[in-house]
Order: C-alpha cells, then structure tokens, then sequence
C-alpha cells in the first residue's frame, strides 16, 4: 500500500496482518495485510462475496479470523475492551437499537454514554444532517429501512472515536445522502480520524479513500 | 374454485405429516402440572386446609382467561393466511370466504371443544352433578366459540378498535379477580346459584351464535393486511415451542408492543455511562404501561391463593407470579445482554452493562415482594424474602443464554446419552426457580 494523504500520521492506528479466514473449503481472506493510519481512509472493493464485510466483521471483533493478526495501537484488539470500543465506531448491517427509545433518544444515549459535551444540540444538528428531524420522536421499528439505515451512520457520527468502520455506508441513501456521506468522512479524515469503509460506490471511493483494498490480494 | 380446489389438494399431498405422537405426549407431560396442582389443592382441603375454591374467585379467573384467550386470538388473527397465500392466492380474484371459512370452521371447532373441556375439568373438580356438569360445558363451548368468532370480528376492525378491546377486557378481568379476593378477604363468599348455569348456557350458545354471525360476515371482507398480521408472532411462537426458547418470540413481541408507541418528546439523558443508562432504563419502565398492568395482574395471584392454598405455598406462589411481573421490566437487560453490536456502541464492559441494566429488574422484583408480603403471615416473610434471588437468576441466565447448541458434550447417566449443553439450555431458566421455591417450602 502506498502512503496516505497529506494529513496521515506515521504511526499506524490499525494493523492488520496475515489474516485467513476460511468457511469449509472456500478460503476468503488470504493473508491480507494492512494499516490504517490516523487521518487516512482504506476502503475495502470488491464484488460480492469477495470478503468485504468478512474482513471488516474481523477488524470488529465479531468475527475471528483463523489466523493472522488485528492490532489496534499496536495491542491485540478485543472487540470487548472497553478502550477498543471507546475508539472504534462501528456501523455495518448488524447495528441494533433498543425498540422504546426515540431515533432522537438512541442519538442522546449514545452521546450521553460517550461524554459529549452538549448533546443535545450535537443530536439536534446530526438528525438534520441524516434527515430525521421529522421523525425524531419515532421508535426505530416505525422507520423504514432507508430512515433505520441513516439512525445507524448518525449512531456512528455522534459519538468520538479513532477509527470508523462502515460497511456499505451508501445503502439506501439518495444522491443528497451521499453527498452528505461524503462531506462527513472528508471531515473525519481531516479530523485526524481514520476510516476503514467497503463500496461498492464509485463517487464515494473516489472522493474519500486514500487507499483501496481488494479482499482478494490486490490492493492499489 | 376448481384451481384452488386442486391447488389445496397437491399442498396436502405435499404436507410433511405432524407427529402427532409427539404432540399428545407433550400434551399428556404438560397437562400433569394442571392435575398435580389439582391433585395436591384436594390433599391440602382434606389434611384441613382451605375450603374449595370459591365461587367468586373461579369466576373472576375464568374472566380473565377470558381476556387473555381473545388477546393471544386477536394477536395471531385468528384467520390467517401464509405468505404464501399473500402473494399467491389472495392477491388474486378469489372468493375470500370460501377461502376462508374451512379453516375459521377448524378454528371455532377447536376453541369450542376446548372451551367445553376446560369447563368440564372445572365442573368435575368443584363436583358438579350430571345436569350442572352438562350446562357448565354448554357454557364453555359456547364461549370458546364466541371469543374465537369475536376475535374474528375484531381482527376486520382497527388497530386501536383492538387494542382498546385488549385493555377493556383484561381489566374487567383484573377488577374481577381483584373485587373476589377482597370479598374473600372479608369474609364474604358468594355462591353462584344454581339459576346461572341455567340461564348462562342458553346465554353463551345465544353469544355463540351472534359472534359467529359477525365473524361471518367479517371475514368476506378481511384484507390482506389483516389475514397476514398475525404471521410473524405465529412463526416466531412455532420455534419458540419447537426449540423451548421462549426468547424467540422477544424480538416480535416486542416489535408489536412498540410499534404504536407515541412519543410526544423525545427524553434526553444526563451525561455519564452509568447516569445516562439508569436514566434510559427508568425511561423505558415508566413508558412500558403494559409492564404496569402484568405487574398489578401478577400481583393478585398470590392473594388470590391464599384464599385457595395452605400458607406454606405462597412463597413459592409469589415467586412464580413475580416471574411475569418482573420479566418486562428486564426487557433492556434481554436487549443487552442479546446484541453484541448494542454493546459495542454503548462501549464500557459487558459485565457493567449487563449489571446496570439490571437495575430496573432488581427494583420490580424487591417492589413486588414487599406488596406480596401481605398476602401470607408473617412467618412466611422470611421464605418471602428469597424471591428477588430466585426472579433476578431466572432473568439473568435466560438473557444471557447463547443460541441452542445440538451438538457438543454428551453424558451418560444410565439412562441412555444426554447432550450436557442442550439439557443445561433447557433448564437454566427454570433451575433457580425451582431451587428457591424448594427452599421456601423447606423454611
């Protein structure tokens, strides 16, 4: 992989190494290996079932991989660890939320639990941007799959964190969604953060990513 | 009508045959627990413990069964249609009473022969003599049918209409069972005269008839959203039997709990893990109004049976009702403990989650104990006190129990090869209660 952009760190945030993971006799990951430094967006290409979401499913812990290595500031990374999971933000199809509590609620939990400093107004500005503000007061269970899908990138975004892992952020947004999408990660890396995201949206590649990866071996 | 004909045709053809073996013996084990409780109230009454069980409280339960039997109806459908049948059938020009009305005939069939059962156990107990016996089953085949054909009716109603009716009759119910235990309580004891089971049969065959009606003319016009609303709980409650998980059925259940929710503003939480967490738990308890009806229902129970059992077994009594009464309010404990990924975006450890998620449990089991101490005497409290214990334990292992496992360790006992796994799977929810209740018998 070549360096990053003008705003990387030298020092690696995330690293991994060798990682195999096989399902019966088809091995999807062979010995990939990477980083991800502070500042710096990886995204992760591929067609289908090429192990996108298999590797980033590794990268969070709810995966183990069958061999190889994940280390997050240079220690093995727990997906239980209450520091992993202050650094990491992750959104991918699994993201669940309780069914009595507000989109707004989910959003002032979050920031509550993370110690953001007045959240109120950051859960105010974030349903703006995501296009919730109508539908603040709904339960999760009465928002479509479009709306359920940006509560989730909000849960991501309204919380501080190193590294953001995303799988498909693009789904189901419209261009103004993806334009947003865009935006923010620009922002994140611009922040110092680091993000680690699989596409399959061309736009979306092309504006953010500092790297592309190919679960299958090649990377560019 | 020869299409369909032929289509139901080559789906029985086709129909894996139901074991229908092992349904009447899960029926036979089940159905024990009924006569060992029948069988130890009779030992009870004859070593000189309380009177048979009075007229009142029979009544106010039997209302109450009632309400719960419609509510489980109208939740299911009680006219369904596959998912199958939904892009299959119905979206098609098809007649949908001939459609219909074979399997609403099975339905009505069933609940009324169940009603007429019941009714007979419960005559044959109280020693109802031939005449009485003959009319007490009129009575409860003629209101099986009338809630399963009212629950008919209903479903071509409104969601609102339903739910309205839901809390209409449950707490008629709870009124009751609540009015019996007071007039119990002071002494009074009403009978039922004989008039009412004269009267009530003509009556409930009466209600029998105009339910069916309604149910009939109902059903010609029941829309494809209201034969397939039911389907998920159905599915859902299917493996939630099949696999003895009830936490199969936590996820719809909740979904339909919740889905008409109104909130007209939005809470926000004090900054901090721990603050902010309580504060949403204490958010979901005070929004959960159902939690508060099951927990006050729950509650009558073990007043209800100090009226009924020696003293000795309301402890175990109260324990076993407070499992309902709590297990609402561990609903975010459930949510939890069962996503990883809600874990991972709370952040902090499990463990800490878990515990302060276990907070609101904690509150409602030690409320429901202090409101159940005046059931019993005093010196039953001291057997009373271990309930909390024996509800948090349940609570906790059957929200942090992992998905079955049908392979992995299996033991030997001398009586044929058991799987370790499954078999702790199976029984670490009921274990601590029956752990407990033994040690409150044994105080």
């Amino acid at each position: 992989m070549s360096d990053g952009g003008p705003g990387v760190a030298e020092q690696p945030l995330l690293r991994v190494s060798d990682l195999r993971r096989r399902f019966g006799e088809h091995e999807v990951l062979h010995g990939l290996s990477f980083e991800v430094r502070p500042g710096q967006a990886v995204a992760v290409v591929g067609p289908n079932g090429s192990g996108k979401s298999t590797l980033l499913q590794c990268v969070m812990g709810i995966q183990r991989p069958d061999s190889g290595s994940v280390t997050l500031r240079g220690t093995p990374l727990v997906e239980s660890d209450p520091a992993v999971r202050a650094e990491i933000a992750a959104v991918d199809d699994s993201v669940d939320f309780f069914p009595d509590l507000s989109a707004a609620e989910h959003l002032g939990l979050l920031a509550a639990v993370h110690d953001v400093p007045d959240a109120d107004a950051v859960v105010r500005a974030l349903l703006g941007e995501v296009g919730l503000t109508d539908q603040r007061n709904q339960v999760p269970g009465t928002l479509s799959s479009g709306q359920r899908r940006r509560l989730a990138l909000a849960s991501g975004f309204v919380r501080p964190r190193s590294l953001l892992l995303l799988d498909e952020p693009e789904q189901r947004l419209d261009g103004q969604g993806i334009d947003w999408l865009i935006g923010r990660l620009l922002d994140e890396k611009a922040a110092g953060g680091a993000v680690l995201f699989a596409s399959h949206h061309a736009g979306l590649i092309e504006a953010v990513a500092d790297e592309r990866l190919e679960p299958a071996g090649r990377s560019s | 009508m020869r299409l369909l004909t032929q289509v139901r045709r080559v789906g029985r053809g086709r129909k894996e045959p139901t074991d229908w073996w092992t349904l009447l013996l899960a029926v036979f084990v089940l159905a024990g627990f009924p006569v060992q409780v029948t069988i130890g109230l009779a030992a009870g009454r004859a070593s000189g413990g309380p009177a048979a069980i009075p007229a009142a409280l029979t009544v106010g339960v039997s209302v109450l069964l009632g309400a719960m039997v419609l509510a489980v109806a109208m939740a299911l459908g009680p006219v369904r249609g596959s998912p199958a049948e939904y892009t299959w059938v119905l979206g098609g020009p098809v007649d949908r009473r001939s459609e219909l009305t074979p399997r609403w005939v099975r339905t009505l069939a069933g609940t009324g022969v169940l009603g007429a059962a019941v009714a007979a156990v419960a005559a044959a107990v109280g020693g109802a003599d031939p005449v009485e016996l003959g009319l007490t089953v009129a009575i409860g085949g003629g209101l099986g049918v009338a809630l399963a054909a009212a629950a008919t009716g209903l479903q071509g109603t409104t969601a609102q209409v339903r739910r309205a009716v839901q809390a209409g009759t449950t707490g008629v119910g709870m009124v009751f069972v609540g009015l019996a235990v007071v007039l119990i309580r002071l002494g009074r004891t009403p009978s039922i005269p004989g008039l009412v089971a004269l009267v009530g049969a003509p009556f409930a065959v009466l209600l029998a008839v105009l339910t069916v009606v309604w149910g009939w003319r109902t059903i010609a016009a029941l829309d494809r959203v209201a034969l397939t609303a039911g389907n998920a709980l159905f599915t859902a409650g299917g493996a939630a039997v099949l696999f003895m998980d009830p936490a199969l059925l936590g996820d719809v259940l909740a979904q339909r709990r919740f889905s008409h929710l109104r909130i007209q503003r939005s809470r926000s939480f004090p900054a901090g893990r721990r603050r902010g967490l309580l504060t949403a738990e204490w958010v979901r308890a005070v929004r959960n109004r159902r939690a508060a009806g099951v927990f006050v229902s729950a509650l009558l129970v073990p007043y209800a049976s100090a009226t009924v059992v020696p003293a000795r077994w309301l402890p175990a009594v109260a324990l076993l009702s407070a499992v309902p009464a709590v297990s609402p309010f561990g609903s975010g404990m459930r949510k939890v403990c069962q996503s990883a990924a809600l874990r991972r975006m709370l952040g902090g450890t499990d463990s800490a989650l878990k515990m302060l998620h276990l907070a609101t449990p904690a509150a409602a089991a030690v409320l429901f104990t202090l409101f159940a101490a005046p059931a019993m005497p005093a010196d039953r409290w001291i057997a009373l006190a271990l309930t909390p214990i024996g509800v948090l334990t349940n609570l906790w292992l059957r929200a942090t129990a992992k998905p079955m496992e049908f392979d992995g360790l299996v033991a030997d006992l001398g009586f044929g090869p058991a799987p370790v796994q499954l078999s702790w799977f199976l029984i670490r929810g009921v274990a601590p209660l029956a752990i407990v209740a033994s040690l409150q018998l044994s105080i």
